[in-house]
């Protein structure tokens, strides 16, 4: 168990870090998006 | 009346935002603060602390500036009332303090990047005597100069001309570095065992109540929440511009960096030292510099037999860290400057006042590294009462009233929930008490005469520095008024 730890605590830290970052550039490219084509 | 600029566009807005929050501190202090506080089990409540403090406070800050059209001691008169512009003074004053010394800090990476572009970093026998000689030279006060010089060249041209810019193309770049020197630090032979000792965590640090105390500590300096910064930037975003995505991008993208930071010192460390690796991440060295002025240059310069090679990734790991001071400085100029300029005083003239100020105020910190951490730990400190002071305005306005009339109101992307009034009503003002309580206790135990305010990190300078600041601007609250409510 003890090998696997450090390989689970990095799925977690760097999932919730990176991975909130990707999710909330993403977020807000799909907004970027819909406030050009309601300007169209 | 100077016509207003803003930022041109959202990645424009998000791209300067997140030059306020990485810093140096992300490269710096992060990975030694990693390293003294058990590894992963620090990550664990840095993480927490993440949601709990920053984020809250970046979305209260980009709320505030949006919608006061002014900086800290306007925005606080417009939310909290004419009887607390005082708070907002102390926000603006407290990271004005820092861009004194900061400056000098910038102007440290500029040297050692100058160094390694010219040789003499990489051929040195003795990294710590080649820092204790440009320390204790006239140099570190000329490189102060270039970097305020460049920094006020930077505001001076506008924001969307000058700040929006330089912000897209350094911290742009900022991240390509980070990621090339991330995939060369892991592929090292190695790299492994850095990578486990920074992911493992261990019960009995877990356990620790300071390993909380220095996670909380450490989101409060280095995301840049609750500086006063964000709220200056904010101040130019469009009335149709999101304010929650666009804070969380900023305080993950931010923790990302440091992240990577991490990872990329912890690997080098573990790979090429000799002796104990841990002791030379955690070590702090004159003016915490020991880790990335002096045992940093000496890696690398070991990274592989091909000089071109370590010539190479040292340009870019200097590069990158006087980007990420240079785009924090920026943003303590443009606050200083836009402080002043509220007074009605015209921004360019106020530009200059601020440029040549802080040359001459971070001259002392320049000549002498013990003022230099002495007002590293004043103002440092300061900041955790300016995150209180935001989140009392927002408790002032009313948290509901504000969350949805200045937070969820017009140009927002998505709604906030009542969350948001329990972490900034409750957990911000109890993690401030907290933390403002511990680090003054722990400074009254490491020093016998605390109460001496002439020491350089001691009870007594603290609260002396702070309370000279805190009556002087209380005194003149109705002065601040005055301008504000005349308008």
């Amino acid at each position: 168990m003890n090998n696997y730890l450090p390989i689970i605590v990095a799925i977690v830290i760097v999932g919730i870090v990176w991975g909130g970052f990707i999710f909330f550039v993403s977020t807000a490219i799909k907004f970027e998006k819909g406030k050009k084509s309601k300007n169209v | 009346m100077e016509k207003q600029d803003f930022f041109t566009s959202r990645w424009g807005l998000i791209l300067s935002a997140l030059g306020i929050s990485i810093g140096t501190g992300n490269i710096w202090r992060f990975s030694r603060i990693v390293a003294q506080n058990g590894g992963g089990s620090f990550l664990i409540p840095w993480v927490i602390f993440l949601f709990i403090w920053s984020v809250p406070l970046i979305i209260t800050e980009f709320a505030l500036g949006k919608n006061s059209r002014k900086g800290p001691i306007g925005s606080f008169i417009k939310t909290a009332g004419s009887k607390y512009g005082w708070m907002g003074g102390w926000v603006a004053f407290v990271s004005t303090a820092i861009m004194f010394y900061y400056a000098v800090i910038t102007g440290w990476c500029f040297y050692y990047l100058f160094s390694t572009l010219s040789g003499s970093l990489l051929t040195t026998p003795d990294h710590l005597l080649f820092w204790n000689q440009f320390s204790s030279s006239s140099l570190p006060v000329i490189f102060n100069f270039i970097a305020l010089a460049i920094a006020a060249v930077v505001v001076f041209r506008g924001v969307s001309k000058g700040i929006e810019k330089v912000n897209k193309v350094l911290i742009s770049f900022l991240f390509i570095i980070i990621i090339i020197l991330l995939v060369r630090a892991v592929s090292l032979p190695g790299a492994i065992e850095g990578l486990k000792y920074f992911f493992t965590p261990k019960a009995e640090y877990l356990l620790d109540y300071k390993v909380w105390l220095n996670a909380l500590t450490q989101n409060a300096w280095d995301t840049g929440a609750g500086w006063g910064l964000i709220m200056t930037y904010a101040v130019y975003m469009k009335k149709d511009e999101d304010v929650s995505i666009n804070a969380a991008i900023m305080g993950f993208g931010n923790n990302s960096v440091s992240l990577m930071a991490g990872m990329i010192i912890f690997s080098t460390v573990f790979a090429l030292g000799s002796g104990d690796p841990l002791s030379q991440i955690s070590q702090s060295g004159p003016a915490n510099t020991g880790l990335t002025l002096i045992y940093l240059p000496k890696l690398f310069s070991t990274l592989s037999d091909s000089y071109s090679v370590n010539y190479f990734f040292t340009t870019i790991f200097f590069l990158a860290l006087s980007f990420a001071a240079l785009t924090s400085l920026i943003s303590m100029v443009e606050l200083a400057s836009k402080s002043i300029s509220d007074f009605g005083i015209n921004k360019k003239k106020a530009i200059i006042i601020v440029a040549l100020i802080g040359f001459a105020f971070g001259i002392p910190s320049a000549l002498n590294i013990r003022f230099l951490l002495n007002q590293d730990w004043v103002w440092g400190m300061a900041l955790i009462l300016s995150g209180a002071f935001i989140s009392f305005a927002v408790i002032k306005y009313g948290a509901n009233k504000f969350r949805i009339e200045l937070i969820n109101g017009e140009g927002s992307d998505i709604k906030i929930g009542k969350w948001y009034n329990f972490i900034i009503k409750y957990l911000i003002p109890v993690q401030a008490i907290v933390l403002i309580i511990w680090w003054l206790s722990s400074s009254i135990s490491w020093d016998k005469e605390f109460l001496n305010p002439f020491h350089s990190e001691n009870f007594a300078t603290c609260v002396f520095q702070w309370a000279i600041v805190l009556v002087s601007l209380f005194l003149l609250n109705k002065k601040l008024n005055k301008t504000f409510i005349n308008e």
